[in-house]
């Protein structure tokens, strides 16, 4: 067929195939005014369109014909496999969904054999219905900013949108204000000889900022505590770290700043870095963007270039290797960014955000060794939508609530 | 399964478009299950011959796949099924014209004007009775045997009979049914506009 046939051919195509979907509502006098106007410009356009909308409406109702349909699928499966071998289409060792490295994933590429095409057969012949729900992970809203402060009176403030404004504690060289998920020190410069500490903490599912005094920008991820002093005097600036936090440290090269987390101690002059040390995953990994930062641990001592990720793992071992450092701020961004991670990490990401907990139910079998890398945009994804990406990767999540409310996502493969 | 009918948003689709062309099989199954059996029916209507048509939708979808780059909606990929078919059944037809089985087959001897008409009709319908069948599927089990057996044509007595219910309960179900689809397609609304007007009664 000559190619502008095949083009005016293809623009009617998508038409009908628009008002095709549009039907069924027609049929319940459900169409919206635009689907009404639709319609109604597309049946002016010809005597076709008008005897194909009136066959299926006015006339036919579909009956025999969708058992036709239905004939046919009993074949469905069955033609599906000799499509996959007819189309070499080999089942992938290393499920991606966004692909930035190919090398070192090699390893993780599992052999095509007859196992694993049992094993994915077993995955296909499975009835493609979404997986059962309990309950409505669609109800499952993304973390949010939230936190708790934790005055140096051991006061507490829940910090969020319905606690704005001024916090006041003595003694006052500092003036705190909370408001947009952000909680601001500003000296007052009449400097007291006492120090106070403050700690913020933040759940599952909560995600806080906080600006220092001394002008230091601090995102606190999710699962995650920061304890730091309301004014920095003496020779360093030092803080306390457990989870996940994104710096951008205020410069000041006779004050610098350092970060206590773990067993680590990571000096700084003048950077940004991302830290990473929630005692469920196996290390913890520094990860350098700017500047210049000096990591050390119990006899160990490296230093970071930009670009550059420190890891340290339970062992003691302090290695360093390079990265691309966005990957791993990402999150301060509302995306879940993740490098060769296992299914178990996936799911305590989604744990940590989702504020759910997750359990296995694998009958016996075990989770797969291949890893993920993608990116999963955590602010405006709910869970429901979240496990749908997991389910086309393999992943089969479920919500549940067992006794005592708590939310557990169930994850079978 | 139905990724795209349990909500017709656009994000859904591009997704699973996006998967499909960077070479997930299983973004490829879906799309494969979605409109495998209307294709194969579309194809029958035309061939006449269920072997027939199942070869010739295999063969399309081997082609998608190594197509698989230059889509990037929903609807073209379906277009492409669609027409690929259509041109491998016109090739089936024209092959076999000498068959006594075929003779009276006039499609291929129609004008292009005409073909384009009569095929654009036969893939509507297709599509229609394809997003009914794909809505039934995701009913509860009682629901769709109920709602399957009405469509044939059976009698409420005779679905009591067969499912071993009362003929108060065959009622209360397809009512329930028709319910649900009903609800369905009302959440699925989004893609237009805001305001509703009715129009028309229900036919179901």
């Amino acid at each position: 067929m000559e190619r502008h046939e095949y083009d005016s051919f293809d623009s009617r195509l998508e038409n009908v195939f628009r008002v095709a979907e549009l039907i069924p509502r027609f049929k319940e006098g459900l169409l919206t005014f635009d689907e009404t106007a639709f319609i109604a410009d597309w049946l002016r356009e010809s005597d076709a369109n008008r005897r194909m909308f009136e066959s299926m409406t006015i006339r036919e109702s579909p009956k025999g014909r969708i058992e036709v349909i239905r004939s046919f699928e009993v074949n469905r499966q069955r033609a599906f496999q000799e499509i996959v071998e007819r189309a070499g289409i080999q089942i992938p060792g290393v499920r991606r969904f966004r692909s930035r490295r190919v090398a070192g994933l090699l390893s993780l590429i599992l052999v095509i054999g007859l196992g694993i095409y049992m094993c994915y057969r077993q995955v296909s012949s499975r009835p493609t219905v979404l997986p059962v729900v309990s309950l409505s992970p669609s109800k499952i809203l993304p973390g949010r900013s939230t936190a708790t402060l934790l005055l140096s009176n051991g006061q507490t403030v829940g910090l969020d949108s319905a606690h704005e404004g001024h916090i006041s504690q003595q003694p006052g060289d500092v003036t705190l204000t909370n408001g947009n998920g952000q909680l601001s020190y500003i000296s007052n410069g009449n400097a007291s000889g006492e120090i106070l500490y403050n700690t913020i903490v933040t759940n599952r599912g909560g995600q806080y900022k906080l600006i220092l005094s001394d002008g230091t920008k601090v995102w606190l991820d999710a699962s995650s505590s920061l304890h730091y002093p309301t004014t920095f005097s003496g020779k360093t600036r030092e803080v306390t770290l457990a989870g996940q936090a994104y710096f951008e440290v205020a410069e000041n090269k006779s004050q610098p700043f350092e970060v206590i987390v773990g067993g680590e101690k990571v000096r700084v002059l003048g950077t940004r870095f991302n830290i990473m040390a929630y005692p469920d995953e196996k290390s913890i990994e520094t990860t350098l963007l700017q500047g210049a930062v000096a990591v050390s641990s119990g006899n160990a001592d490296r230093t970071l270039h930009p670009g550059e990720q420190a890891r340290l793992s339970g062992d003691g071992s302090l290695s360093v290797a390079s990265v691309d450092a966005d990957d791993y701020v990402a999150w301060k961004n509302g995306l879940i960014r993740l490098h060769h991670a296992d299914v178990a990490m996936v799911m305590r990401q989604i744990s940590r955000w989702y504020d759910v907990d997750v359990r296995y139910d694998l009958r016996g079998k075990v989770l797969p060794s291949w890893t993920l890398a993608g990116t999963i945009p955590r602010n405006t994804l709910t869970l429901e939508q979240v496990f749908k990406i997991l389910w086309i990767n393999g992943i089969n999540c479920r919500l549940q609530s067992d006794a005592g409310s708590k939310m557990t996502v169930v994850v079978s493969l | 399964m139905s990724l795209a009918s349990t909500a017709t948003s656009i994000s859904d689709e591009l997704y699973l478009v996006t998967e499909f062309r960077r070479g997930k099989p299983r973004a490829f199954e879906i799309i494969f299950n979605k409109h495998y059996g209307a294709l194969c029916y579309f194809a029958y209507e035309f061939v006449d011959d269920r072997d027939a048509s199942e070869d010739i939708v295999s063969d399309v979808f081997i082609k998608l796949w190594t197509m698989r780059d230059n889509f990037h909606h929903l609807r073209a990929i379906k277009a492409f099924l669609y027409v690929s078919v259509r041109n491998a059944c016109l090739n089936y037809l024209r092959r076999d014209k000498m068959m006594e089985h075929h003779k009276n087959n006039l499609v291929p001897d129609l004008l292009l004007e005409e073909q384009n008409d009569y095929v654009m009709t036969r893939i509507f319908e297709v599509e229609v009775i394809r997003e009914i069948y794909e809505s039934i599927e995701e009913l509860p089990p009682q629901c769709k045997r109920v709602l399957r057996m009405t469509l044939q044509g059976m009698t409420t007595e005779d679905i009591a009979l067969t499912m071993g219910l009362s003929k108060q309960t065959v009622r209360n179900t397809r009512v329930r049914a028709t319910e649900m689809l009903r609800k369905r397609l009302m959440e699925n609304a989004a893609a237009f506009g805001a305001a509703t007007i009715i129009l028309g009664a229900a036919i179901y």
